[in-house]
């Protein structure tokens, strides 16, 4: 054991609130379109954002970030990947969504669509158990996943390559794979960016097969 | 080139790191579970020891109205150690966790364990409310708390929170998360004891409650470290198993049903052939049960005990069984027909030829019932008659 249970609790809890103080303020930053501005004005309100999504109490003494947190819980190492995407995008660099493609997207909305419907009971077999990896088996299947990902040279491997490293190093209070791999969030977004952007290219294709 | 490059690293760092896993899972390989029967009680009929029944209220805090979900364990004393929640009224930001300890026939008075506020600092998230303690000794005698905490929402909103103690409760550990779902570690809930393996690792018994309810089991290993779940059925309804073990393999688990509407309520029963890590497909018992909580007990010498709720919580039943499979109610613990009255939720545990039952008293307190095996043969004869 490299760190202690205590400092590997420490960074674990490090490691969540940055995630989640980060997605507030780009969250808010959005919603209020100050990037919208300038560059200057936005840069200041995201420092300030930092700050006032962590330490003012919102309710019952808990700060924004503590109220989420309790909310959603803790979010993925691919999540935390996606944040930084979205802050790309924030800042004018590239739009962080086109880098999957429909072949990723349509993995993480059935790999998740299966792993919800198998947690909330529907399905017999324990899909989620299978992620904490007691044996080679498991573990072949994981690997066997990001290494055809990885083969396909597809931006998906990389985030779960990124996550495989995570659950090594166990980064998240779960030593499931399936939590660095997937969080509800992560999947949420996937299928509505999967819904929207596939139902409006049937409905132009359809619309221009009968034109 | 570039991406060749990359891609070719990628790959070695995930051979390099799946080499590494791989070979901490051959270290860590985990037993297959076997129960452990640490009792091996033979009971003489004709032995002249005398009846027991006994029952008293366990003291609650001053000026707390409400009180539900009790757990005990027995020290290695033969003390016992309850754990309950109370406040103003259930699922309220001031309801804590609360212990009294039985020493020479008298509980102490009410001692709190923690509050929403310590589980929401240890835990760095927003909780709100607190609810269903779970206590269990292991075999180091460390003792274990398990408490549900909710952040937003009802019950189906819980995590699952454990809590250990060195020093038979005087001082414990901060609450510690435990992650057992993966959408947003919501709605894992306790309710019944934990049942030990073999190994020095236990058994928690768990269920879910968003969208579909059915029960699972958290297993431990031997430092109390949590290892995996194993889910149990996933027939919707079935929920708070009270897992009995058998023998080292077998067992059963007992199955609160909140079946909705017209449909039979019958508790059902489930069993385990290779330790707990797969289950049969449950089946309905001859005993009635509307939507309440429910605890078998092996009684150790061939016969198993049933505690619940027939009709209404109002009316607090036994029932024996020889084979675990056919149950006979015997003696009516408590038997109210006022609106409102509740005699829910028991815990209870033998140790030796004492059977000791804990249980919400109205809603209002928790009662203990302490009982022997021959004032229980005496009334199961009687009932038969």
């Amino acid at each position: 054991m490299l760190v202690s249970n205590n400092e590997l609790l420490l960074v674990q809890d490090l490691l969540q609130d940055s995630i989640l103080t980060l997605s507030l303020a780009v969250l808010i930053i959005i919603l209020s379109q100050v990037y919208k501005k300038s560059f200057f004005v936005t840069l200041i309100f995201f420092v300030a954002l930092l700050s006032l999504v962590n330490l003012v109490p919102i309710y019952r003494g808990s700060s924004l970030v503590q109220f989420v947190r309790g909310g959603i819980g803790d979010v993925s190492v691919a999540s935390g990947v996606l944040l930084i995407m979205l802050v790309y995008r924030l800042f004018g660099m590239r739009n962080s969504l086109e880098l999957f493609t429909f072949f990723e997207r349509l993995l993480v909305v059935v790999l998740g669509g299966v792993l919800y419907l198998s947690a909330f009971g529907f399905i017999s077999l324990d899909v989620y158990s299978f992620g904490y990896i007691e044996n080679a088996f498991s573990l072949s299947a994981f690997v066997a996943i990001i290494f055809v990902l990885l083969i396909l040279n597809l931006t998906l491997g990389y985030v779960w390559l990124i996550a495989f490293i995570g659950y090594y190093f166990h980064l998240l209070e779960s030593h499931n794979l399936w939590d660095y791999m997937f969080d509800p969030i992560f999947w949420m977004v996937m299928l509505s960016v999967f819904i929207t952007k596939y139902t409006s290219i049937l409905i132009y294709k359809n619309k221009k097969a009968r034109d | 080139m570039k991406t060749f490059h990359c891609r070719t690293l990628a790959i070695a760092v995930l051979i390099i790191f799946a080499m590494l896993l791989l070979q901490r899972v051959e270290s860590l390989s985990i037993s297959t579970p076997h129960f452990a029967i640490t009792h091996n009680y033979s009971y003489n009929p004709e032995s002249n020891y005398s009846e027991l029944f006994e029952s008293q209220l366990i003291p609650q805090p001053a000026g707390v109205p409400a009180a539900h979900s009790s757990s005990f364990v027995t020290l290695s004393n033969g003390d016992l150690l309850a754990f309950w929640f109370a406040g103003t009224k259930e699922g309220r930001p001031d309801v804590q966790i609360w212990m009294s300890r039985y020493h020479n026939g008298v509980w102490s008075q009410a001692k709190s364990v923690v509050n929403p506020s310590m589980v929401s600092r240890a835990n760095n998230r927003y909780v709100v409310k607190l609810g269903n303690p779970v206590a269990y000794v292991d075999a180091h005698s460390v003792l274990h708390l398990f408490v549900v905490s909710v952040s937003m929402g009802g019950w189906s909103g819980s995590n699952l929170n454990h809590m250990i103690s060195n020093d038979e409760g005087a001082t414990w550990s901060e609450p510690d998360r435990i992650v057992v779902s993966p959408f947003f570690n919501v709605s894992t809930l306790v309710r019944t004891s934990p049942v030990g393996l073999s190994d020095g690792g236990f058994y928690l018994p768990v269920y879910h409650e968003f969208i579909r309810k059915y029960p699972e089991l958290l297993r431990f290993d031997a430092s109390g470290n949590f290892v995996n779940v194993i889910r149990i059925t996933n027939k919707n309804r079935m929920l708070q198993p009270s897992v009995v073990p058998i023998n080292s393999t077998d067992a059963v688990a007992y199955l609160r049903n909140s079946t909705l509407g017209d449909a039979p309520k019958n508790i059902y029963e489930v069993f385990t052939h290779n330790g707990g890590l797969s289950w049969d497909k449950p089946i309905a018992t001859n005993l009635f049960n509307h939507d309440s909580s429910v605890v078998g007990l092996n009684l150790q010498d061939g016969r198993f005990m049933m505690i619940y709720n027939q009709v209404t919580r109002g009316h607090l039943w036994l029932a024996i069984s020889k084979d675990g499979l056919n149950w006979r109610p015997f003696y009516q613990l408590e038997n109210s027909d006022l609106h409102g009255a509740e005699f829910s939720y028991p815990d209870a545990h033998i140790n030796g030829d004492t059977i000791d039952i804990t249980y919400t008293y109205n809603r209002k307190e928790i009662k203990h019932v302490r009982f022997n095996k021959k004032w229980l043969n005496h009334e199961a004869n009687n009932a038969s008659k």
